[in-house]
């Protein structure tokens, strides 16, 4: 019924608005039309022409009158008023071409500065994961229940497979790790990073390749595993946008591997940081079967309607039977699950995005201000000008609606202006993204400008501009007629209303301003200390380099150590290094491993002594340009293992030393 | 010219509501028709007759058509809306029990 009456009201409505003069002409037609027939009725019953006009005329009461009445009818007289409103607006902003451009420019900074932040939150909150049904990826984290550990990985290599096995809440659990190859053969080599991931990765996540397939599960076992996919970057970068480069072989690792996939350029796993190529995650029956150690990570996917508590519990469950059943190993250990979307965000920095909405927002808050009281200024110039109109019969709420109408108008401008702004701050931040971290960025740390952000942007410059209009636009209608008139030319102060509001803003102004520095400030120093904090150990003058051996060449510890024993005499003779020397994994380095460590002397007394393997990130063992590392060798004493002892990934990293001899 | 023995509020939109749900007819028809119908009793100006109508047609309760009248004049003529006829029932009964109220309070017995 409703709706059906708006099919009658809205097409007036339209036609009145836009459809004005064909309204108007009707209108008097009828009109006419009407006083025609009634005079021509009054003539019938034997008035004159004239008297028969005067008197159907007389009865209308004023044509002009009625036609008014009958405009106010159509309901529009709002829009009227608002056009112009805006109109005279318009004007008053030409006429203080300064005042305009400096408040534009203030409003600019600050919505600028909130659009750019806010197109950050709308990748990194609102949209964070360009997968279907995001919100039903879980992570696993292993969880230390007696000393309440909580780290990333599965338990172990054996447990994910009894977890996938035995579990009912999860279509698929993936495994996955971070990885580098070693591509060779045609160009130049190149260590490209990237991960080893289970077959039904890229199917989990829900993405497609933009070529070729995803993996096979028969791929998962050693024998077929040699099979790669690679991103749409390193297909243009090193393959030249090869058409013909699914079933292309490559030596990856010094093996030959066949690339059957290409991935689009948007697909990103943000846990795994920049990847460039995906090979199989394939191992071994030993491997397959090791309790005691794990070097990947894992997720799945929900089944529908199974809630993350659900699965939560069937983890858990299973975890206590494993534990029960493998008490050497097991004890004390259980699997704990999280949304992908949560551990991301917690990753990856949403928290400072949020601060810096914080900020941004202050900073609009304080942009805003200055606006209200430049606007406050004007206004108490214009004194007169209010209160000749408030004389002529304009009512206070018609004058607060025009300046609040100007303001609108102005902040509008603002939030155009805004945009533009936000836009080019969008680019700066993107640009200033170094590339090592981007891969580990929501969104590759690009910020999404769409429908929403700039919904958003027009959203606060409009709410501002009311919210910063109303007390300019009360402050100054309020004027005495009288006092005003009364005024001289040069007695332009104000009212003490308007005073006041002006002190309020300006000391909210600057208690803003205060929170902003201070906040900067923190952030600024938090991050100093971070890069140029005490780590306990000399970083000036060490440089690092990271590389992978092929395992197919190097298979005995003989080899690994006679191919970096050589690497390091060569690089140590080199006049510009004091020293070099290699570990399997350097400090601050991204991968890690959990590792058993075994103190001589002192066996495993028993179920859930077997604490060591919760240690990530595994010691190097000689480090002799590092002080840190030297005081942790010399503490654990183990004078005998120069290189560790063969790792399950071969990854070996080696640090070199190059302090320059200084000149004086 | 006196005014219309005030028509209570809203009563004149009742009044061309009901007209118009016996047929579709034009400004100067209905004029004619309200003093037709009300006879002296109640007297509506041609002046308050087309603000009126505007008005329900606004509301979407009447619609509104040019049509070619019989001795071959363009006339706007208003008919009632669907809504329009719901919205007049309403009103009807809304008066008929208003009228009753008031009808019963005046006839109360002085004593």
């Amino acid at each position: 019924m409703r709706s059906e009456r708006w099919t009658y009201k809205l097409p007036l409505r339209i036609r009145s608005i836009f459809h004005r003069q064909t309204a108007d002409q009707e209108l008097d037609e009828e009109l006419r039309d009407h006083l025609e027939l009634k005079t021509q009725q009054y003539t019938s019953e034997g008035m004159t022409p004239q008297e028969a006009r005067r008197a159907a005329v007389l009865e209308m009461g004023g044509i002009e009158n009625r036609k008014e009445e009958c405009r106010d009818a159509r309901g529009i007289h709002f829009l009227e008023t608002f056009a112009q409103d805006i109109r005279y607006g318009f004007r008053m902003l030409r006429k203080s071409p300064a005042f305009a451009a400096i408040a534009i420019v203030t409003l600019a900074l600050g919505i600028g500065a909130n659009t750019a932040i806010f197109s950050y939150v709308n990748a990194w909150l609102i949209k964070p994961l360009p997968f279907p049904q995001a919100d039903r990826l879980i992570v696993l984290l292993s969880h230390d229940s007696k000393k309440g550990w909580t780290s990333n990985g599965v338990t172990s290599t054996a447990d994910f497979f009894d977890y996938e096995k035995q579990n009912s809440s999860f279509e698929q659990l993936v495994p996955w790790t971070s990885w580098y190859f070693n591509l060779t053969g045609d160009g130049p080599p190149d260590r490209v990073l990237g991960g080893l991931v289970g077959w039904n990765f890229f199917q989990t996540l829900g993405a497609q390749p933009l070529l070729g397939r995803t993996f096979l599960p028969q791929e998962s076992q050693l024998a077929a595993s040699h099979v790669a996919i690679i991103s749409r970057g390193l297909w243009e970068s090193r393959f030249a946008a090869d058409p013909r480069i699914v079933g292309r072989a490559v030596t990856v690792q010094g093996e030959t591997y066949t690339i059957v996939g290409v991935m689009p350029a948007n697909f990103q796993f943000s846990l795994m940081g920049t990847s460039n190529m995906w090979a199989p995650l394939a191992m071994d029956d030993k491997a397959r079967h090791d309790r005691s150690t794990s070097w990947f990570e894992a997720f799945g996917r929900l089944k529908p309607g199974v809630t993350q508590q659900q699965a939560g519990a069937d983890l858990a469950a299973i975890a206590s039977r494993l534990e029960k059943l493998y008490p050497q190993t097991n004890t004390n250990e259980t699997t704990l699950v999280s949304t992908m979307l949560f551990e991301i965000g917690k990753n990856e920095g949403t928290q400072q995005v949020i601060i810096c909405f914080w900020l941004v927002g202050l900073v609009l808050l304080i942009a805003c201000a200055n606006v209200a009281n430049l606007m406050l200024a004007r206004a108490s110039s214009r004194a007169k000008e209010f209160a000749v109109r408030g004389a002529l019969g304009a009512g206070r709420l018609r004058l607060v609606r025009q300046l609040l109408t100007e303001s609108l108008l102005l902040f509008t401008f603002g939030g155009a202006a805004g945009a533009l702004f936000g836009i080019w701050g969008v680019h700066w931040i993107e640009n200033a993204v170094p590339d090592r971290i981007r891969g580990y960025i929501v969104n590759y740390g690009r910020g999404t400008l769409d429908v929403k952000t700039f919904a958003f942007t027009f959203g606060i410059a409009i709410l501002c501009g009311v919210i910063f209009g109303l007390a300019p636009a009360f402050g100054s209608s309020g004027f005495g007629a009288n006092r005003s008139l009364k005024e001289t030319a040069g007695q332009i102060s104000g009212s003490r209303v308007t005073r006041r509001l002006r002190n309020l803003f300006v000391a909210g102004e600057i208690s803003l301003a205060v929170v902003v520095l201070v906040c900067t400030v923190l952030l600024v120093q938090d991050f100093a200390h971070m890069v140029y904090g005490d780590i306990g150990f000399q970083s000036r003058n060490l440089m690092v380099t990271e590389l992978v051996l092929p395992p197919a060449k190097y298979q005995t510890d003989a080899q690994i150590r006679g191919f970096y024993d050589q690497v390091l005499t060569g690089i140590g003779a080199l006049p510009q290094v004091e020293s070099a020397d290699a570990s399997e994994f350097t400090p601050f380095s991204d991968s890690n491993q959990v590792r058993l460590i075994h103190v001589v002397g002192r066996l495993p007394a028993g179920p859930g002594k077997l604490s060591a393997r919760n240690i990530r990130r595994s010691l190097p063992v000689i480090f002799t340009p590092c002080k840190w590392c030297c005081c942790a060798a010399a503490r654990l004493n183990p004078p005998t293992a120069r290189i560790p002892a063969k790792s399950s990934s071969s990854t070996k990293h080696f640090c070199a030393s190059n302090s320059r001899k200084k000149t004086h | 010219m006196s005014k219309p023995s005030d028509l209570v509020q809203g009563t004149l939109d009742l009044l061309l509501l009901k007209i118009l749900a016996l047929q579709p007819l034009n400004g100067f028809a209905i004029s004619l028709r309200l003093k037709q119908v009300s006879g002296d009793v109640l007297q509506v100006s041609d002046g308050s007759l087309y603000p009126a109508l505007h008005k329900l047609e606004q509301e979407g309760w009447i619609s509104a058509e040019w049509k070619t009248t019989e001795n071959n004049r363009r006339a706007k003529f208003y008919s009632l809306t669907r809504p329009g006829r719901k919205h007049l029932e309403k009103e009807a009964d809304n008066w008929g029990r208003l009228a009753a109220a008031i009808s019963h309070v005046v006839q109360l017995k002085e004593t």
